[in-house]
């Protein structure tokens, strides 16, 4: 299982303890991915930012869902690889 | 479009264009800078990509002849129109202007402004960091708060940015004021008592405000667009379309 995250360059220099807002999901849980598909749109300080999955699989599970805010390093969503 | 020869300059168009141009720009592989400074002539309310529009707002919208749409990048709701400038910059995600952390992303953005408004006599800077959160109750609208590289003038915010991050290219997108927005209009179309137009007044500043009587706005429009354009390493010749 893999998780999607934020990457961890984009929050560097943000204030501690600003969380990201989800915005926007693209794919649903049992959806298969492609490897660099965006699957949520995510704001964070102003910007909205695609996130694209890490690999090839099936989205297993949605841990924040839209509207709701995720702190750095939290996961978005896990990835069955395959 | 965004490939044709006219794809970078200054436009005169509808909020609703400039976004369905940004839409379509930020839709296919980009290999060149994209710098578009707008005009708008009519009123226009564009909330923030996270902020959705009630059916209340929509119906105070119409009543007041006012646009209504949602822009793709993030922050509050800005009101465009004659007492602004809209500026956009789209860059491929390889530019040397795009990096990964958000706050240093928009460092090149902000200066740009600043070294525009300074041109024309403002004595602006961007900020260095985020500021003490304003006015919670002001939280919906972008020009209550100062967030990384936004700039002000006296603690009045003059400029907001915002950002968009897809995979084929990278928006940056500005609202300047170049006079003091109505802001009893952003009030009414959100149905928000006129004691946070006199507070958004108060936190925010112009041209205008600071030098009587600024240059025309497609003289403004041009020398932004010059600014951007040189930061974004394209040729330094702009026309109003």
């Amino acid at each position: 299982m893999t998780d999607i995250v934020l990457p961890d360059d984009v929050w560097e220099g943000v204030e501690a303890g600003t969380e990201a807002l989800v915005d926007q999901w693209l794919v649903r849980e049992g959806d298969r991915v492609a490897r660099g598909q965006p699957v949520a749109k995510v704001v964070l300080v102003k910007t909205n930012i695609e996130v694209t999955a890490p690999a090839s699989g099936v989205i297993e599970r949605i841990l924040v869902p839209a509207e709701a805010t995720v702190a750095r390093g939290g996961p978005l969503a896990t990835l069955r690889e395959g | 479009m965004p490939g044709s020869a006219v794809a970078s300059g200054i436009f005169r168009a509808t909020v609703g264009e400039q976004q369905d141009w940004i839409g379509t720009a930020l839709a296919a592989p980009l290999a060149e800078p994209l710098v578009r400074v707008w005009i708008h002539s009519a009123p226009a309310v564009v909330l923030g990509c996270s902020q959705r529009p009630s059916t209340g707002m929509r119906l105070r919208a119409a009543h007041a002849g006012v646009e209504l749409c949602v822009r793709r990048s993030g922050g509050g709701a800005v009101l465009a129109g004659p007492w602004m400038l809209g500026a956009t910059v789209v860059l491929p995600p390889r530019h040397p202007r795009v990096v990964a952390s958000i706050p240093s992303s928009y460092r090149w953005f902000g200066v740009a402004h600043v070294a525009w408004l300074r041109e024309i006599g403002v004595d602006a800077r961007a900020v260095r960091s985020v500021g003490a959160p304003g006015d919670p109750s002001l939280s919906w609208a972008c020009f209550a708060g100062l967030s990384y590289c936004e700039v002000e003038v006296g603690g009045g915010k003059i400029v907001g940015l915002a950002q968009a991050r897809r995979r084929h290219a990278i928006l940056f997108s500005s609202a300047a004021l170049i006079a003091p927005p109505p802001w009893e209009l952003l009030c009414e179309v959100f149905g928000r008592p006129g004691t946070q137009a006199v507070a958004l007044a108060k936190c925010t500043s112009s041209c205008r405000q600071v030098l009587g009587r600024p240059p025309p706005a497609d003289s403004l429009a041009r020398s932004l667009w010059a600014q951007l354009a040189a930061c974004a390493a394209l040729p330094s010749v702009a026309a109003v379309a």
